[in-house]
């Protein structure tokens, strides 16, 4: 368990360290372009291009560093405010029941029945590009899971007896909602938002390949994927760097996430415990 | 259960007849000859006047049949279902149509086809060839079975080139007794060497030769499978494995893999498809002429060919290049690679704090088109034009191009062998909406070289108009591809330099 979490950690934390530090370690601006050193190989000892270079002579290196910055905006804004959203109408939908929960459940069920990529492709083919954009594509599907997670959780600890204490105390409902209600919700929140981490950067990818994530001057590793696609026959260095940046990162944020639920489940603690 | 001698030696009797009719089956589809053609562009619609792409145009050509088109061996003009024409005035012309040329159905084909062809493009409510085509021409008439007379609006001595290799010509037959939709899907007769066996949209077209047609070589393939590969890297893997026997367009990094091949090779052919960087005058800041021109002078086109291209493609310093009709070698350029200019023309334009564009390319359409334009954004960034690309699909980008609703691109327009037609679809006012340039001085230019008979006084008045055209530049003139296409070893096949895929000149060893 300490293992995953470990390894999941340290994956993260690389992850969040290049993407702040990025302008600081990059060693060139990712969209500066060399036309005459186009498709460099990677040169890993005394090269001027450590991972080589790209279709119009764009540093490989320093757009994989970039690169790991734009991820990590998107998959940290996609879990937070896909979180805030889908806590935020879990715990209403619980708490008030009735036809408040029957509005927001049919919701969930509506837009639970589109497939989360095709919807995303909807929504940029109707808005356009943009990293605003992505990020809202991203995020109108991945609040449901927190939705539904929040919404199970509120329905027991509604009845539970510090919730009555409260009420009958004459806390509004706000003041219950917010004090005693949302703090339980956190743990399962956590769980899950490591994961849609994960899914939002392989989405992210998996937009920017097709050609309908950021716009193309904004690297990204999906986008480098693609443009590798190209010449992947001939100039290998394009597509692998950024297809194993990808890879590592979603491998490293699945195990933290694995470790957390491991942790924070009680469930699966009293099981490995032997407790029943 | 117990079977009899008699019923033992009659089931392998009727084994054995199963297995030579497998047999022979076997030996009629192995003689049978294939090719496939792997091609950049898409295959749109089953309405043979429904797109207007020079693929298209060939492919159509080969199964309706054209009046005439382009010979670059004789360099000009010949017969196709036409015989020969004539002029009896600068407005009328006469086409005499071969005798004895069937459609697949066996049915003749006449004058009246040739004037429910003509009616088809200019009526057709699908026809996006109207405007291009069939405009020049006021009306067409059957003479007599075999002759046809056209009338044009005004005197346009290039008229064979709206005509020629454009026009298919389909049956009034089919038409009358189908209707227009189901006549082009279930009945698509015509005098082309290959019949039309399956047209799968934005996939597939599947030819099938027509056998005793004319047009047809002696080792012409049986049966031509066009594919849409819009990855040069499909394409190329596709020829290496035989999948496919012609691939379009291999851009320059891929060539190695097929010069390195034992199963294939390089057919190289300098095409007359003209590369532009367009920008709509209807739309700011392109309305400014000195912001137009600070582009062309942004973009180091030398820079692009020697590291995008290779080399495999030929400056253009004006509209056209060379080879190509009434191209002027005295023309001078106008646009050097000139930073310091373009920032100057910007700021004499009003933006000498830069200004926000938006650059628009197709991708995987033309070679390296989205590479080349990602080249393009830092140049033109460097000068204050602060550009921001778009990516969209070819499909999305050529239809919001024809409805003028795309501000600034990259453009490539084939086919340009006469740059009149080209050149009036795209510049000259109201022909089109794709650009919605208007120049009163170019326009009378233009009409003055349609109505110009005399070949010296025509070449002089185009050269002028392309002289206007340049210097006032609606359009950044780039360059012409030298393409590269990769043929199996097994087909002789020589591209054309206007780009139509005729497969009946293509032939299998």
């Amino acid at each position: 368990m300490k293992v995953k979490v470990c390894l999941g950690g340290a994956v993260v934390a690389l992850l969040i360290s290049v993407g702040v530090l990025a302008p600081i370690i990059s060693p060139y601006d990712p969209n500066q372009q060399d036309l005459l050193a186009a498709l460099q190989a990677p040169d890993y000892f005394a090269g001027k291009f450590f991972l080589g270079t790209d279709h119009v002579g764009r540093d490989i290196l320093s757009r994989i560093i970039y690169g790991a910055r734009i991820s990590l905006i998107i998959a940290s804004t996609v879990v937070l405010v896909s979180g805030i959203v889908g806590v935020g109408f879990g715990a209403i939908s619980g708490y008030f029941g009735g036809r408040t929960d029957f509005a927001i459940q049919k919701t969930v069920e509506v837009v639970w029945a589109f497939p989360p990529l095709l919807l995303a492709i909807a929504i940029l083919a109707f808005l356009g590009q943009g990293l605003g954009i992505l990020i809202i594509a991203l995020v109108a599907q991945r609040w449901i899971p927190y939705c539904r997670v929040a919404r199970g959780q509120t329905l027991s600890l509604r009845a539970r007896d510090f919730v009555t204490a409260a009420r009958s105390l004459g806390a509004s409902h706000g003041r219950i909602v917010g004090r005693h209600i949302l703090p339980n919700l956190l743990q399962a929140a956590i769980v899950i938002g490591t994961f849609a981490m994960a899914s939002a950067i392989i989405s992210e990818a998996s937009l920017s390949f097709l050609g309908l994530g950021v716009p193309p001057e904004i690297p990204t590793w999906g986008s480098m994927l693609a443009d590798g696609r190209e010449h992947i026959s001939t100039s290998w260095w394009l597509a692998l760097f950024p297809g194993l940046c990808i890879f590592m990162t979603v491998l490293g944020i699945n195990l933290l996430g694995d470790g957390l639920r491991d942790i924070l489940d009680p469930r699966l603690k009293r099981a490995s415990s032997g407790v029943t | 259960m117990r079977v009899s001698a008699s019923a033992r030696m009659a089931s392998r009797m009727a084994a054995c007849a199963v297995l030579a009719a497998g047999v022979t089956v076997g030996a009629t589809a192995s003689a049978e000859t294939r090719l496939t053609l792997g091609i950049t562009s898409n295959l749109s619609t089953v309405n043979p006047y429904g797109d207007s792409a020079s693929h298209l145009y060939g492919l159509w050509g080969e199964i309706y049949g054209n009046l005439c088109r382009y010979s670059f061996d004789k360099g000009g003009y010949v017969g196709h279902l036409a015989e020969k024409w004539e002029t009896t005035d600068e407005n009328t012309w006469i086409f005499h149509l071969k005798k004895g040329m069937k459609f697949h159905n066996g049915t003749e084909v006449t004058a009246k086809d040739v004037v429910h062809s003509f009616f088809r493009m200019s009526e057709d409510p699908e026809s996006s060839q109207k405007q291009n085509s069939a405009r020049k021409i006021k009306s067409v008439e059957a003479v007599d079975k075999h002759t046809v007379k056209m009338i044009s609006h005004k005197p346009t001595s290039s008229l064979l080139s709206y005509i020629c290799g454009l026009w298919a010509i389909t049956s009034k037959d089919a038409y009358d007794k189908y209707g227009a939709k189901e006549a082009d899907k279930n009945h698509p007769y015509g005098a082309g060497p290959y019949k039309l066996k399956e047209f799968v949209i934005g996939n597939r077209m599947v030819l099938e030769k027509a056998e005793g047609n004319p047009f047809l070589r002696p080792g012409s393939p049986d049966i031509v499978i066009v594919r849409k590969m819009t990855e040069s890297e499909q394409r190329v893997t596709a020829l290496l494995n035989g999948e496919v026997q012609i691939a379009q367009f291999i851009p320059p990094h891929l060539l190695s893999r097929i010069e390195k091949s034992k199963n294939a090779r390089l057919v190289p052919t300098s095409s007359v498809e003209i590369m532009f960087l367009a920008m709509n005058p209807a739309m700011k800041p392109w309305d400014n002429q000195k912001v137009r021109q600070a582009v062309c002078h942004a973009i180091n086109r030398e820079g692009i060919v020697k590291a995008l291209l290779k080399g495999q493609a030929q400056l253009l310093q004006g509209p056209i290049g060379p080879g190509q009709y009434a191209y002027n070698p005295d023309h001078k350029p106008i646009y050097d690679y000139n930073p310091e200019k373009a920032k100057k023309l910007l700021a004499e334009a009003g933006y000498g704090d830069g200004v926000d564009v938006d650059l628009y390319t197709p991708v995987a359409r033309y070679v390296n088109d989205k590479q080349i334009t990602q080249a393009m954004v830092p140049m033109l960034n460097a000068v204050g034009i602060r550009t921001k690309l778009h990516t969209p699909e070819w499909v999305t980008q050529w239809a919001n191009v024809r409805k003028g609703k795309v501000p600034f691109f990259y453009q490539g327009r084939g086919s340009v062998i006469d740059p009149g037609p080209a050149l009036s679809q795209y510049f000259e006012t109201g022909v089109s909406p794709r650009i919605k340039f208007s120049s009163a001085e170019y326009d009378k230019l233009m009409q003055a070289e349609r109505a110009a008979f005399d070949e010296k006084k025509r070449i002089a008045t185009l050269r002028q108009a392309m002289s206007v055209l340049t210097e006032q530049a609606p359009a950044c003139f780039m360059w012409t591809h030298t393409l590269q296409y990769g043929v199996a070893n097994n087909v002789d096949y020589q591209p054309r330099p206007d780009g139509r895929p005729y497969m009946s000149e293509a032939t299998m060893k």
